[in-house]
Formats: structure tokens, C-alpha cells, sequence
């Protein structure tokens, strides 16, 4: 049974009362709030994702609350709480859906470690997925969500899940976080697409998220193995450019990309290794959407490019 | 008198190449390093047994025609200096 289709009254029964539980991806997410802001957030994004029956376990425990003191009249402020604890500063209430999907990365980045975490947008087409680590301001979420809106299948936009077992991807697939100019920019380029309203002033900038597809959604079981590690850059005015990047310094520069790395020890080296053997690394340099569409209908995996 | 060097054995030192680099993982300090092909064959060999650098130097040069020449040795002594100082060979 999907969010979509409770009744409005038992949506906000769960929400309001013990909390809402959605299989995100590979994760349970058990969400509890009253916060206007949120639950709208919640029904416009996530109505496609499977509710939880058995409320018995989650992943993740969260809540977003009023803080308990004055400020709930001035100027009231929203608090992220993890297991009844409050990881982050209380943030305006302004921001709070977006602190809940910061704060649901920052569960996910901190307690996953059966996975080695990329901080890197993956998407998926033919069975073969593209992973684009970089830091921020390189244009990832935008060429991330341009992609998605253009056939392929959204893993994630933000954390890349390599099993240390076997080395597979697996999905999180979750709303895209636009920021400032790339919300236009999307909203003009994927006009069918569905976006939470603007939220200004945030520690990012102005921010907005796009709704996952609902295929990607129903698909978030499916993992997949890595045949492409691209480092994307947004250049204005530049011609689309695909440069190859020696495996042993991609390695590197995914390595410098994971929260994780140091912590899982040789056993992120061994995954990371499985990956970048299976994988052609390239720099990519873009300034036009449609441009980096096509570059990327283009590649090629290794077994046929070699 | 030279010092004897001897690399970390191999199951606190993981390696990985690609191409002409060589990825090494280093089980206790928790660092990854690229070395090329000629610090990673240095280290190869002082896992199998202690060297100094100029059985080093002869070791890397058993097939080759040309003898010992000073700026090989000087070279190998310079590589052993950074393979020490990122903590990936010791003195014995």
C-alpha cells in the first residue's frame, strides 16, 4: 500500500500520532510530526512510497518538532530529532521540510555502514549505473535531476550505497534538492515534473525539492553495479567535454568523496576497488542540459569500450 | 652504516593496481596512498625480505645489463625516505 492511498484523515492520524512508517529506498522511515510544512512536504513527495504495516522496526526514528520554549510564537523554529535526539540546531520553522530531508541524509551517512556512502548523485539506465561524486556547486543535483527527467532511473542525489559485501548500488531514491538558479532551471527543463514550493534564506541558499519518479520509487529494490564514475562540472558557455580520468586517481577522488571511507577500514578499500575496476571514470565538463542528455546516451560500459 | 628496511607485511598493507599506479591501502595507519611503479615494486620486495638500498637497487636491477650507477641508488634512497615517511616501510 503506497502513502497515496490512505484517506487524508489517516495520513494525518499516523503523522500527527505515532508516526508515519515508508520504506525509503533500503531504509525504514518511521516519521512523526505535526509541522504543517512537513506533512504537506511529505503527502506532495512521498505519495508514491510503500507505507510500513508492520510498525514493529525502522531504520530511523525522526521527528520534527516545535521546540519546547518560547519561540514556538517568535519566530518559531522546527527541531530534527533522531531517536529523541536532537543531532542539529533548531533551524525556522520555514525550513523544516528541508531539514528533514538533510536530517534523513544525515541518519543515512551516519549508521549505514554495511554500505561504503558516496557523497554522489547515481542514476541507472540498461542495468548500469552512473555514479557523479562532487562537491557542491558542480551542478550534480541539477545534471542528476535532468537525467532522471530524461529516462534514467533515480538511485539517489545525494548518497551513493555501495554494499561492502558484494558491491552493488543500492537505491535511496528520494526527492532532489535544487538550489537557487537550477529550481528554474528544472522547473523550465522538466515542466512536468512535480516541485515542493521555494524555501528562502536556508543555511543552502533558497532551496526546493523535485518529486522522485514514481518508477524509480517502485524500483528502489532493485541494486545495481557501477559501470561509470563521472566527476561533473558546470561550466557557463563551455562545450560538453568527456575526459578520461586514470581509474587510480578516480579512486582516490571517490575516496575523498565518502563519509565512510576511513571507518569501514580495508573493507571500504575493497569495495571502492570492486568498483572502480568495473567502472570507466571520466571528467565532465557542461554548461547545456540537453548537451550532457546526449553525451551521457553515449557511454559506453567497459566490456564494450575497451 | 645503511639502514635495512623492511615494508609492512602484507596483511596490514593492501594494494591494488590500475594501469602503471598502485593503490595501497595501510591497514594501521588507515591511509591510501598512489605510488608508481617503482616505489610499489620497492615495496613488494622488502615484503619479502629486508634490504638495504643498495641490495635494493641490485635486486631491482637483476635483469637488467646496465650496473649500479650512483643516481639510481641516490633515487631509491629518496623513494625509501617518502615510503618511510608515509609510514609504509620500517628500519628493521
Amino acid at each position: 500500500m503506497n502513502l497515496s492511498e490512505l484517506t487524508s484523515s489517516d495520513f494525518l492520524s499516523r503523522i500527527k500520532g505515532d508516526g508515519i512508517v515508508l520504506q525509503t529506498g533500503a531504509f525504514i522511515t518511521r516519521l512523526q510530526t505535526s509541522i504543517p510544512a512537513v506533512i504537506d512536504g511529505i503527502r506532495l513527495l512521498y505519495s508514491d512510497y510503500a507505507l510500513v504495516e508492520d510498525k514493529s522496526y525502522a531504520d530511523f526514528h525522526v521527528s520534527l518538532q516545535y521546540p519546547s520554549n518560547a519561540r514556538r510564537w517568535f519566530k518559531p523554529q522546527a527541531l530534527f530529532l533522531f531517536d529523541g535526539f536532537a543531532p542539529f540546531a533548531p533551524m525556522p520553522l520555514d525550513h523544516a521540510f528541508p531539514v528533514f530531508e538533510w536530517g534523513l541524509n544525515w541518519c543515512v551517512s551516519s549508521h549505514a555502514h554495511r554500505y561504503l556512502i558516496i557523497h554522489a548523485a547515481v542514476m541507472e539506465k540498461d542495468g548500469r549505473a552512473v555514479v557523479m561524486p562532487a562537491p557542491p556547486g558542480s551542478g550534480k543535483s541539477t545534471l542528476c535531476a535532468a537525467l532522471v527527467s530524461r529516462g534514467w532511473r533515480l538511485l539517489s542525489d545525494e548518497l551513493t550505497l555501495i554494499s561492502t559485501s558484494d558491491g552493488r548500488i543500492f537505491p535511496m531514491p528520494r526527492p532532489i534538492s535544487l538550489k537557487n538558479q537550477s529550481i528554474e532551471i528544472m522547473q523550465n527543463f522538466a515542466p512536468e515534473a512535480t516541485f515542493s514550493r521555494k524555501v528562502a534564506d536556508t543555511i543552502k541558499g533558497t532551496v526546493a525539492h523535485m518529486k522522485a519518479p514514481a518508477e524509480s520509487v517502485l524500483r528502489s529494490s532493485e541494486a545495481v553495479r557501477c559501470a561509470w564514475i563521472v566527476f561533473p562540472k558546470y561550466e557557463a558557455g563551455s562545450a560538453p567535454r568527456l575526459e578520461s580520468v586514470p581509474q587510480s586517481r578516480a579512486f582516490m577522488r571517490v575516496a575523498d568523496n565518502a563519509f565512510n571511507y576511513s571507518m569501514l577500514g580495508v573493507h571500504g578499500f575493497r569495495a571502492l576497488a570492486g568498483v572502480i575496476d568495473s567502472s570507466l571514470c571520466y571528467d565532465f565538463t557542461y554548461s547545456n542540459l540537453e548537451d550532457a542528455i546526449d553525451i551521457f546516451s553515449t557511454l559506453k560500459p567497459r566490456d564494450a569500450a575497451l | 652504516m645503511a639502514s635495512i628496511w623492511h615494508a609492512l607485511p602484507g596483511h596490514a598493507l593492501e594494494c591494488h593496481a590500475w594501469n602503471d599506479e598502485f593503490v595501497f591501502y595501510n591497514g594501521l595507519s588507515g591511509m591510501t596512498h598512489i605510488l608508481g611503479p617503482l616505489a610499489a615494486q620497492m615495496i613488494f620486495l622488502l615484503q619479502e625480505s629486508s634490504l638495504d638500498s643498495l641490495s635494493l637497487v641490485n635486486s631491482l636491477t637483476l635483469n637488467s645489463e646496465s650496473p649500479v650507477e650512483a643516481d639510481d641508488l641516490q633515487q631509491v634512497e629518496e623513494i625509501l625516505s617518502e615510503l618511510h615517511s608515509l609510514a609504509l616501510i620500517e628500519r628493521s
